[in-house]
C-alpha cells in the first residue's frame, strides 16, 4: 500500500510565467507550464529556448475554458489521464484543485504578487501566487532532496521561494493496486482487509460513471465491480467512514486492458502484389453420392497486418472418385499463398490423371471385402499415385519458383505450404477412402455412430507453429517417409470425411491427444452442424461464416473441407 | 488456453543505472507494454517476466500474462558488480520451469524471446562465459542484447547472440525508442507462424544501432 509516487517541484528562472512542476508517480512523469500547452515532439516537451528532457506526459491548464479544467494526456498513446476531484473554489473562481495519481494538487494563476509562495499545507488558506502549481500532498519523499535531483537538470531556481519550500508533504493516501480488468468484461474484486484492520462504514467513491465501475461497501470491506467501458489507467479515490475514527482515503488503482475483440483491424492486402488471392472463398460440389463443401476464410493476424489468406482448398470429382484437399501457407513464406494454391491444385489434377490405376484394382473386389491378394499392388498403387501427386506438388513449385512468372529474387522456400487431401469413392465393398499429409491440420474419417479414423499424423514440434511443408526436399527423399504420409480407410459408411488447415484443428483439438480423441470429433461436429446445414445449397456461406469462430490467441487462417454421404 | 509466448526481459540494474538511466529503462518499459496492449495478438498470447540483475538477480516479475501484468518497481543500489551471467543462469532456470514444450497431451508455448540490456560487462565473466551455451540449448525464437551507454562493451553479447545492438544515450527518448522496437518485435514474433526463417524482426530506429 506504500505510495510509489514522488513528486518534484522546481521554479524556473525566468521567473513567474515559467514555473513548472515534475511529479514522478510510479513510472510516469508530467510537465507542467503555466497556462500554455507546450509543444510536444514523439513523446517528449520540448521547452521554449531549451533542451529537450524526458517525459511521457503533459499537464495542461485551461484557463480559458469554463468550468476550469485540467488535463492530462499520455504522449505515449495520446490517451487523456484521468485526474480527479476537480474542484473550484467559489470565493477564488480563478483556484483549482485536482488529485492526480496521489498528490493533491492546487493551481492559480498568475498574479503580479509574487510575494507568497504557500507553504500552508492547507490548501484553503494558501494565497494565491505566480502561476503556481503545488503539490500539496507529495508521497513519501524528502522535499528537499527531490528538489535537488530536480535542479541537475533545471537551473537552479531564482523564484522567490526555493522549490523545496513549495512541496509540502502530507499525510499520503494509500495506493492499492487492484488486478487488472478488460473492458466488456465484468468485473469484481473485494478487497477485504484495509489497513489497519478498519471496519469501513459508509463509502463515498468518486468515479465517473463512464469508466463502468463502482465501489461499494459490502460486510466490512470494499467491493470494487462492474463492466469496464474504457481502457486505460485508472485511479480511483475512495472516502469511507471508519467508527470512531476521521473519515479516511484510499486511492483505488485500476488498470483496464482493451478488449482484444475491438483491436483487430481490417486491412485488404495491397493490390499491388502478385499472386492475389480473395479474402474467403468457398465452394460446393454434389455427386450422386456424395456433396463436398470447402470453406477458407483469411485470419484475423493476417486481415490485422493487411497480408494474404496463405491457406487454400480444391474440390474435385471424376468417374465417382471425390477429391477434398486443404493447404495451409506457411505464414513466415512471402509467396506461400501461392503454393497452397499448387499444393491443393496439382495434388488434384496429378491424383485424377492416374486415379484408373487403383479403380481397376478395385473394381472387382467382391462385397464382403478386399482380397488380401490385391492388396499389395493396392497399397503400391497407392503409393504410385499420392505419392507420386505429392512429389509432384513440390517440382511444381519449384518450377514455379524458377520461372518468367516468379517475382524477382523468389526462391521455394517462398512457397512453402502444408497439405493435406483425400480421395473416396464408393464401391461394391464400401467406400475406398485414402488420404495424404505433409504438416499439420489434419483429416479424418468421422462416422457419429462409430469412431473417427485419423488418416494423418500431425507434423508437429514441441513448440507451437514447428511443421513440415511441401516444399522440404527431405520429404521426398525415401519410399518409407512417403509411404508414412498416406493412410487408407475402407468404412461400409460414414458421416464425414473432414480435412482441415491447423487454422481451425488447433483451436478445436489442441493437443494431439484431444485430436485422436472421438469425442473430440464429436463436439466438432455438432458444433458445425448446429450453423450449418450441409444439404443446403447455399451453405458453404456458411461455413465461412462458422469459421468466424472466437477462440482467444487463435487468429490464423482457417479452412475446412467435408465430404458429406447424399441423402439418397 | 491459447498458446503463450514468453518474453523475458534481462535489465541491467548496477549502481551506474542509477538516476536517469534507471527512470528512463522504466519509462521505456512502460511505454512497450502500453504499446503491446494496443496489438490485440500481443495482448492475447504474451507474457513477460522481467528479471533484473546486479549483485544480485531478481526476478521481478515471473512469467505473467500481459492482460495480468502490473509495472514491477525497479531499484539500483549504489554501486556494485554486474552479475549477468548468474542472471542468464537464473533464466534457464526459469525458461526450464516456465516454458511449456507441447506434448500429446499439453500445448507447447511459442518459442520464447529473450532481451538483454546492459550499460556495462560482466563482472562475472567466467560464469557468463560458461551459461552461454546453455542459454542457446534453451531454443529462445530471438535474442536481442543491447547496449547501453558509452561504457557497455558489445563483445560478450556477441557471445551469446548476433542480434546486438547499442544505444549511444541513456536518456528517456532513447530508452522509448528501444523499448517500442522491441515491442513491435515481440509483436511480429506473435504473428509469424512457422520455422522457415529466422525470427523476423523490424529495422532498430535512429537511436539504436545493430553492432556486426
Amino acid at each position: 500500500m506504500e505510495p510509489s509516487a514522488r513528486a518534484i517541484l522546481s521554479v524556473r528562472p525566468d521567473g513567474g510565467k515559467n514555473e513548472e512542476i515534475r511529479i514522478e508517480c510510479a513510472e510516469v512523469k508530467i510537465e507542467w507550464y503555466g497556462g500554455e500547452e507546450v509543444e510536444t515532439s514523439t513523446g517528449k516537451i520540448r521547452l521554449p529556448g531549451k533542451k529537450q528532457i524526458g517525459n511521457s506526459l503533459k499537464l495542461v491548464f485551461e484557463a480559458d475554458s469554463k468550468p476550469q479544467r485540467v488535463r492530462v494526456t499520455d504522449l505515449s498513446n495520446n490517451s487523456p489521464i484521468q485526474v480527479s476531484n476537480t474542484k473550484i473554489a467559489a470565493n477564488k473562481p480563478d483556484r483549482i484543485e485536482f488529485d492526480f495519481c496521489n498528490h493533491k494538487f492546487v493551481i492559480s494563476p498568475p498574479s503580479t504578487s509574487a510575494e507568497n509562495v504557500s507553504q500552508n499545507p492547507q490548501p484553503e488558506t494558501g494565497s494565491s501566487n505566480p502561476k503556481s502549481v503545488q503539490p500539496v500532498s507529495a508521497a513519501n519523499q524528502n522535499p528537499s532532496a527531490a528538489a535537488n535531483d530536480r535542479t541537475q537538470q533545471t537551473p537552479k531556481a531564482t523564484a522567490p521561494a526555493s522549490p523545496a519550500a513549495e512541496v509540502t508533504p502530507q499525510e499520503a493516501v494509500p495506493v492499492h493496486q487492484l488486478p487488472n480488468g478488460m473492458v466488456g468484461t465484468e468485473y469484481r474484486v473485494d478487497i477485504p482487509e484495509l489497513p489497519e484492520g478498519d471496519r469501513i462504514g459508509a463509502i463515498r467513491p468518486e468515479i465517473p460513471d463512464a469508466l463502468g465501475i463502482s465501489v461499494t461497501e459490502n460486510g466490512g470491506s470494499i467491493v470494487v465491480s462492474g463492466v469496464p467501458g474504457q481502457s486505460g489507467e485508472f485511479v480511483l479515490p475512495v472516502r469511507y467512514d471508519v467508527a470512531g475514527r476521521p473519515c479516511r482515503c484510499l486511492n483505488l488503482k485500476l488498470l483496464i486492458n482493451p478488449d482484444p475483440r475491438s483491436l483487430w483491424k481490417n486491412i485488404a492486402p495491397p493490390d499491388h502484389l502478385p499472386y492475389q488471392k480473395l479474402e474467403k472463398d468457398s465452394s460446393r460440389l454434389i455427386t450422386a453420392q456424395s456433396i463436398m463443401v470447402a470453406a477458407s476464410c483469411r485470419g484475423r493476424s493476417h486481415a490485422h497486418e493487411g497480408t494474404f489468406r496463405d491457406d487454400d482448398f480444391r474440390l474435385e470429382h471424376q468417374d465417382g472418385w471425390h477429391f477434398i484437399g486443404v493447404s495451409d501457407g506457411a505464414g513466415s513464406a512471402k509467396y506461400s499463398r501461392q503454393g497452397s494454391n499448387i499444393a491443393c491444385d496439382t495434388a488434384s489434377d496429378e491424383v485424377f490423371r492416374r486415379i484408373h490405376e487403383l479403380e481397376d484394382l478395385l473394381t472387382g473386389q467382391p462385397e464382403q471385402g478386399i482380397e488380401d491378394a490385391t492388396k499389395p499392388a493396392i497399397g503400391k498403387a497407392l503409393y504410385n499415385i499420392l505419392g507420386t501427386a505429392g512429389k509432384a506438388v513440390y517440382q511444381k513449385i519449384c518450377s514455379e519458383a524458377a520461372s518468367d512468372r516468379a517475382p524477382d529474387g523468389a526462391v521455394v522456400n517462398d512457397y512453402a505450404a502444408t497439405l493435406i487431401f483425400s480421395v473416396y469413392k464408393k464401391f461394391q465393398f464400401g467406400w475406398f477412402i485414402a488420404a495424404f499429409a505433409v504438416g499439420d491440420g489434419g483429416i479424418a474419417v468421422y462416422d457419429e455412430s462409430n469412431e473417427v479414423r485419423i488418416l494423418n499424423k500431425p507434423d508437429g514440434g514441441e513448440y507451437a507453429g514447428q511443421t513440415r511443408f511441401v516444399t522440404m526436399p527431405h520429404i521426398w527423399d525415401t519410399e518409407a517417409e512417403i509411404s508414412s504420409r498416406i493412410q487408407v480407410s475402407v468404412v461400409r459408411d460414414f458421416t464425414a470425411i473432414i480435412a482441415m488447415t491447423d487454422g481451425v484443428s488447433d483451436p478445436k483439438f489442441g493437443t494431439d491427444n484431444n485430436f485422436f480423441t472421438t469425442s473430440e470429433w464429436t463436439k466438432l461436429w455438432q458444433d458445425i452442424t448446429a450453423e450449418v446445414d450441409l444439404n443446403d445449397s447455399e451453405c458453404q456461406e456458411a461455413l465461412v461464416k462458422w469459421l468466424e469462430f472466437w477462440s482467444p490467441g487463435n487468429h490464423d487462417d482457417r479452412t475446412i473441407a467435408i465430404g458429406i454421404l447424399t441423402n439418397d | 488456453m491459447s498458446r503463450r509466448l514468453p518474453v523475458y526481459l534481462l535489465l541491467d540494474t548496477s549502481g551506474s543505472m542509477k538516476g536517469e538511466p534507471i527512470e528512463s529503462v522504466k519509462t521505456g518499459l512502460r511505454a512497450m507494454i502500453d504499446m503491446l496492449r494496443q496489438d490485440p495478438q500481443a495482448l492475447e498470447s504474451v507474457h513477460l517476466s522481467i528479471i533484473t540483475f546486479d549483485r544480485d538477480v531478481k526476478v521481478v516479475t515471473p512469467l505473467t500474462a500481459l492482460i495480468d501484468l502490473q509495472m514491477p518497481q525497479l531499484e539500483t543500489p549504489e554501486s556494485g558488480p554486474t552479475h549477468t551471467g548468474a542472471a542468464l543462469e537464473s533464466l534457464c532456470q526459469r525458461v526450464d520451469s516456465e516454458v511449456v514444450k507441447g506434448d500429446a497431451e499439453t500445448k507447447g508455448d511459442w518459442k520464447p524471446i529473450l532481451f538483454l540490456m546492459t550499460d556495462g560487462s560482466p563482472s562475472d565473466k567466467l560464469a557468463y562465459k560458461e551459461v552461454v551455451p546453455e542459454v542457446k540449448k534453451r531454443d529462445f525464437a530471438l535474442i536481442v542484447a543491447c547496449a547501453a551507454g558509452s561504457r557497455a562493451k558489445t563483445d560478450d553479447l556477441l557471445l551469446l547472440t548476433d542480434q546486438v545492438y547499442t544505444l549511444e544515450t541513456m536518456d528517456g527518448s532513447s530508452f522509448e525508442s528501444l523499448f517500442k522496437w522491441l515491442s513491435s518485435s515481440i509483436e511480429a514474433n506473435s504473428t509469424s507462424v512457422g520455422i522457415m526463417s529466422e525470427a523476423a524482426i523490424p529495422p532498430p530506429p535512429p537511436e539504436v544501432n545493430s553492432v556486426l
